[in-house]
């Protein structure tokens, strides 16, 4: 019984999508998603804030060229509102009666251990406002490793040397065994 | 450049040292589960071989994109058929040779992970 629910209890996690895993299997590792505008030109007497609407609430103030966290799982959404408006975090479940959009991009909570980076920032524009949802689009994402210096391609040349390797070693040992089966 | 020169400018580390640590790790955990398992030096230097070929393999697969789970079952797969047909035994004690020295370094893994907080 205990091994048929581990089986599906991986299999569940196989399956489900890599940002939306809690649990972070082996062979993954954490990453920091942030979002950020380059340029912010918002309607006049407005502003532009993010903030969770499934609880863990909290009202971030969204600023041109400042990163900011997000969270797909507890559905951070950006709201447009009056300038002059106090705003507080809405209950969970419920949004705020603003023109809204979620992020156009899903967060990326873990990354393969093999994968260099430690940190996305997806940069976001606001193309403006159309029936009561904002529009939102990714421009570009960006990744970089745990020192802040951007991820290249990279190179695999010494795993490639290394397959290489394996490669000959395994002809060798199928040559010796079809010399000693003849 | 030296091979960990490469690995530092790629950027490809794993928790607790280098994924080239982790490759001989690996070929270590591997190598006494098979030798433990089928008492063949044989099959041991066979299973080292394939290893060779597999790991650097799932590693640039992921790399590129691929699942990890689609990955370790190739390797699994690919060691498999390669210990059957390299000490001409047969396939279904190749494939749990494979199967346990495989979930000994994904145990291996799930330790790492865990010591590098990735359960979070």
């Amino acid at each position: 019984m205990l091994p048929r629910l581990i089986a599906v209890l991986a299999a569940l996690i196989a399956s489900a999508p890599a940002g939306a895993r809690d649990l972070i299997p082996a062979g993954y590792r954490p990453v920091v998603h942030e979002l950020v505008f380059d340029r912010l030109e918002l309607p006049p007497g407005t502003r532009l804030v993010a903030t969770p609407v499934r609880g863990f609430g909290g009202v971030e103030e969204v600023q041109a060229g400042t990163p900011f966290r997000f969270s797909s799982k507890y559905g951070t959404t950006f709201f447009l509102v009056p300038a002059d408006e106090d705003v507080a975090a809405p209950e969970p479940g419920r949004g705020l009666d603003h023109p809204s959009a979620a992020p156009p991009v899903d967060e990326i909570r873990s990354l393969p251990l093999v994968n260099p980076a430690a940190r996305v920032l997806t940069t976001l524009a606001f193309d403006g406002v159309e029936a009561g949802e904002l529009r939102l689009r990714a421009v570009r994402e960006e990744r970089f490793d745990a020192t802040g210096e951007p991820v290249g391609p990279g190179t695999y040349a010494p795993w490639i040397a290394v397959l290489l390797l394996g490669v000959i070693a395994v002809h060798k040992l199928g040559q010796r065994r079809r010399r000693a089966s003849a | 450049m030296s091979s960990l020169a490469a690995l530092a400018e790629t950027g490809i580390t794993a928790p607790g040292g280098t994924l080239a640590l982790l490759m001989l790790a690996t070929l270590a955990v591997e190598s006494v589960a098979c030798a433990l398992l089928t008492r063949s030096p044989g099959a041991v230097l066979v299973l080292g071989a394939l290893n060779l070929v597999t790991f650097p393999a799932a590693l640039i697969a992921v790399g590129a994109g691929a699942d990890w789970y689609a990955a370790e079952i190739a390797v699994v797969a690919v060691e498999a058929v390669g210990l059957a047909w390299l000490t001409d035994g047969p396939l279904g004690r190749s494939a749990l040779v494979a199967l346990a020295a495989n979930g000994a370094t994904a145990l291996l893994g799930v330790a790492l992970a865990a010591g590098a907080g990735g359960l979070a």
